[in-house]
Parts: structure tokens; C-alpha cells; sequence
């Protein structure tokens, strides 16, 4: 594998699901509430409504971490089943606890987000997987660079993908690349995402797996090709 | 059976739907036609830069304002730009009063991060004296009419406005340290390249709109904003979430925005020259 990810689940007494992911050198804690009654203003008639609250590591949150909750709120939507649950809130709460760089923490952030559903149990129609490229002057294509790959490179992306059918979700790009370039890094980050979709699948098994442990010899059991 | 405007009320969705499958929209164009765009220069007298966009209804105004300050210790050549848009109420009854929303939010900070990091500013000719002064440009761009499609309005409008500021002269009397600014504003800004946006509304993962109105992005699910410099590289491709797109269709985006760098840019072209022209009849 070539994304460091590890996670762990339901680790938080008080929130209906949990995830302590960290991807790489960034560790994020995501934590679910609901479905749940929130405030009245709040409420749609025909679908839940969703609260995402990022809070960095140091000070207050400002306008940049807002703009972080818009673009997690408007994925996970896209994802979960909200006609479910009409009138209902979720409530989505992100701590940062350490981050390489900003485009790792927003995937960091995504992923995290999307593990702490899953144990929360919220009903969704589909999984996102959030991968960082990175584009050097060599021509590289690099998966989750690090801080100083990431400088040293002509462009970083970050691409928001969904499982069943590799269609792209969100994208955000900073530093200019060619036509024939950025279909390059799209293709590396579709291949990148099955490896997150692939991790996802192995961690749910080793929670509600009867078995146990699984060490390769279940997992033949389970063929698993999301895309 | 109920007249058209009502079915367009109780059912906007289905109202929305019928012009879609006739491969049209509401406003009468099909999906790829893009609104006419008109832009204006030197709209704001007392702002150093301004210019007024207008893409169909949608009418942007962006003014920048210079301010000397210190440089910030990590750069200490290097001087600030800082876009901020904002949406007041009289241009939709979608937007309240008082701090800025999501939409504005987001747009503003599309706009810092495609400044800071791609080569289009030169930010060390905003410094004047290094760790001591330099240029801090505030550009503020203001939605008058919102009819749909904020991020090409207002890109288009901010690299207008840049393109047709003029700074004052900077003069240190190097006894005192003084500073006195030139009356005549002379030293212009250089923009190294001119992005230029184009974006689509999501309907779904095969439909999408280019240029939407204000009707259609109600009914779409989110937006995806092409970038591209005058070259033709990619600059950005933004999408924010919403509604997802296949990844075969970002090709198409792309050529559909190449396609229309060159009527844009003849566009902003011929709004300088008038004004330049404009400015040189006058004494």
C-alpha cells in the first residue's frame, strides 16, 4: 500500500460514532451525532440536515476552516441517504489534532468523516474516498506527498471520489498543469481511492468480523473490486 | 390545467425537468450556450482599480483599494492581495444581512488561493521598501444582481479591476523617512498571466450547464469551475462537492473552456482600449 492509514473506531463513549484516523503524519478525530433533533430553524421538510464543525488544532476557527465545513458539508450530502430521515440533523464534528499540510487535513478530514458514519451507522448510498496528489517538475505523480514534496512540486491536487462508480465528487487544484498532465494525476488518484475503499472494507471486517482477526486467510472470502 | 408559472412554484423540480429534456432551460438557452458578457473599466473614480462586470443579469462590481503596511516576517518582499466578495441583499432575496455566507465565503477564498499561488501577480513589485513597506491591495467585489455564476463574474471582474489599477509613486526623503505619495497615479500592476473561468452547474453525472442562471443552479446540485491561463493550462479545476461528475467528462469541460479563452479575452481586451482611449481625449 502506498497511503499510510490506520483508524480506530467507536472510541468515544458519548458520540454515536467515532473515528481516530490518521493518514500519514495528520490525525484528525471525527465524531458523528445522529440522526438527532436539532434546532428548529433547521429543519427541511423532505430531508436531513447536516452540521459539519471543523475546529483546528491551534485558536479559534476562522473563515478558512469554514470554508473547510462547506466543502466536507456539501460531499458527505451528496453521499448520504437524507430522504431517510426528514427533519432530522446530523451532526458532524471534526478536531484536528496534527496536520502535514492543509491539503492533507481536508482528506485527512474527508476520510475520517466518512469512517465515523459508517460506525455511527448513518444510512448512505455510496463512500467517498479523499486522496492528495501532488505533481512534481519531474513529472511524477506522487500519492499523499509530504509538506516539503508538496513545495517542491509544480501543482498539488485533491480529488473527493466516489466508490461504486470513480465519479468525482469535488476537486480543488492549486499551480497550473497541462491538459495531458492533469488527466495524468485524475487516473493516479482513481487508482489511489481503491486503495482507501479497500481499506475501509478491511477495517469494517475486523469490527463486526465473528472471526476475529482477519489475516488474509478470510479476506479470500471476500472479492472485493469497487470500481 | 394550472397556468405555467404556477406549475413552476408548487413543482419546481419537474418545471426544471421538462426544459432539460428538451435539451434546454428556463432562460431559452440549451446546455452549452453561454450568457453575452460585458465588461466596464474605471467605474469607481475614487478606488486605484475597478471594473464592473455583467454576465447576462448578473452584474459584479469589483474595486480595489491600496493601503500602505508593513510586510508580513516570513516574506518581507513581498506585498498582499486580498480579494473579499460580497453579496448583498438587494442582489437575491437568498442572501440576509449581516456576516458573509457560504457562498461568499467560499468564493473569497477560491479567489486568495488562485492568487497565492499561481503565477499571476507579481508580488514582489507591490514592496516598496523591503521589511518596511509595501502594498496591500484590498479588492472588494460586490454583487449588485445575482442571476447565477459568481465565480466567472467575479474573476473576470478582479483581473479586470488589476489590470486597470494605478498605484502612486512612493518618495522617501531619505533624511526624515517620510513618505509622500505622487498625485498622479502612474505605476501600474503587472499581471504576469490572465486566468479565466468558465463554469458548469451540476444536474446530473451526464447533464451539465455551462454558464447557469440563477433558476438553474436551484435545481442543480453544485458547480464545477474551470480555470485556465491565457496558454490554455490548467489553472484549477474547482468543484466543491454536490452532485457527482464522471471523470471522462473533465476532458469536455476543459475543451469547452478553451473554446471560449479567446472570446473572453478579446472582451477585456477591448474594455481597457476603451477606456485607455477614453482617458487620452481628456487633458
Amino acid at each position: 500500500m502506498s497511503i499510510e492509514q490506520s483508524v480506530q473506531l467507536n472510541f468515544l463513549s458519548r458520540a454515536d460514532g467515532s473515528a481516530y484516523y490518521c493518514l500519514g503524519n495528520t490525525s484528525v478525530v471525527a465524531s458523528v451525532t445522529g440522526p438527532t433533533s436539532g434546532r428548529v430553524s433547521a429543519r427541511h421538510h423532505n430531508k436531513c440536515n447536516l452540521e459539519v464543525q471543523f475546529c483546528p488544532c491551534n485558536g479559534q476557527p476562522t473563515i478558512e476552516e469554514r470554508d473547510v465545513e462547506c466543502i466536507i458539508g456539501e460531499c458527505i450530502e451528496e453521499i448520504l441517504a437524507s430522504h431517510l430521515h426528514p427533519r432530522a440533523t446530523i451532526l458532524l464534528n471534526i478536531q484536528e489534532l496534527q496536520s502535514e499540510h492543509e491539503h492533507q487535513l481536508l482528506t485527512a478530514s474527508l476520510n475520517g468523516a466518512v469512517m465515523a458514519l459508517m460506525d455511527a451507522g448513518v444510512q448512505m448510498q455510496g463512500l467517498l474516498a479523499a486522496v492528495t496528489c501532488c505533481y512534481t517538475h519531474a513529472g511524477v505523480v506522487i500519492v499523499e506527498p509530504t509538506a516539503l514534496e508538496l513545495q517542491e512540486s509544480k501543482s498539488s491536487l485533491v480529488f473527493v471520489l466516489e466508490s461504486d462508480t470513480a465519479n468525482v465528487v469535488a476537486c480543488y487544484q492549486q499551480g497550473r498543469l497541462s491538459v495531458a498532465e492533469y488527466t495524468a494525476v485524475l487516473n493516479r488518484a482513481i487508482e489511489a481511492a481503491k486503495e482507501v475503499f479497500q481499506f475501509y472494507r478491511s477495517e469494517m471486517l475486523k469490527r463486526y468480523s465473528s472471526h476475529g482477526c482477519i489475516d488474509g486467510q478470510n479476506e479470500a472470502d471476500y472479492d472485493y473490486d469497487p470500481l | 390545467m394550472a397556468p405555467l408559472n404556477s406549475w413552476e412554484v408548487i413543482e419546481p423540480a419537474n418545471y426544471f425537468k421538462s426544459f432539460v429534456d428538451q435539451s434546454s432551460r428556463p432562460d431559452g438557452r440549451d446546455w452549452n450556450t453561454a450568457r453575452p458578457i460585458s465588461v466596464r473599466v474605471g467605474s469607481i473614480g475614487t478606488a486605484e482599480g475597478s471594473a464592473t462586470v455583467r454576465l447576462g443579469n448578473t452584474t459584479i462590481v469589483c474595486g480595489v483599494k491600496a493601503e500602505l503596511c508593513r510586510p508580513s516576517l516570513e516574506h518581507p518582499t513581498r506585498g498582499f492581495v486580498v480579494p473579499n466578495v460580497e453579496l448583498y441583499p438587494c442582489c437575491s432575496s437568498t442572501f440576509k444581512a449581516g456576516p458573509p455566507g457560504e457562498k461568499a465565503i467560499s468564493t473569497s477564498q477560491f479567489l486568495q488561493r488562485l492568487l497565492q499561488n499561481n503565477e499571476i501577480i507579481d508580488y514582489e513589485q507591490l514592496c516598496v521598501v523591503p521589511n518596511k513597506w509595501a502594498w496591500c491591495l484590498y479588492c472588494d467585489i460586490l454583487c449588485l444582481d445575482y442571476d447565477g455564476n459568481l465565480i466567472d463574474s467575479s474573476l473576470l471582474s478582479l483581473v479586470a479591476a488589476l489590470l486597470h489599477l494605478s498605484l502612486p509613486t512612493v518618495n522617501i526623503d531619505p533624511d526624515t523617512e517620510a513618505l509622500s505619495l505622487s498625485q498622479k497615479h502612474t505605476q501600474k500592476l503587472t499581471i504576469k498571466e490572465r486566468p479565466m473561468s468558465t463554469t458548469f452547474a451540476v444536474y446530473n453525472s451526464d447533464i451539465q450547464l455551462l454558464d447557469p442562471s440563477a433558476a438553474d443552479e436551484a435545481e442543480c446540485g453544485g458547480e464545477v469551475s474551470v480555470v485556465l491561463m491565457e496558454s490554455g493550462d490548467v489553472c484549477s479545476i474547482r468543484k466543491t462537492g454536490g452532485r457527482q461528475v464522471s471523470s471522462g467528462k473533465v476532458q469536455g469541460f476543459i475543451s469547452t473552456a478553451q473554446s471560449r479563452l479567446s472570446g473572453i479575452h478579446e472582451t477585456l481586451k477591448e474594455a481597457l482600449e476603451l477606456h485607455a482611449s477614453a482617458n487620452r481625449k481628456e487633458p
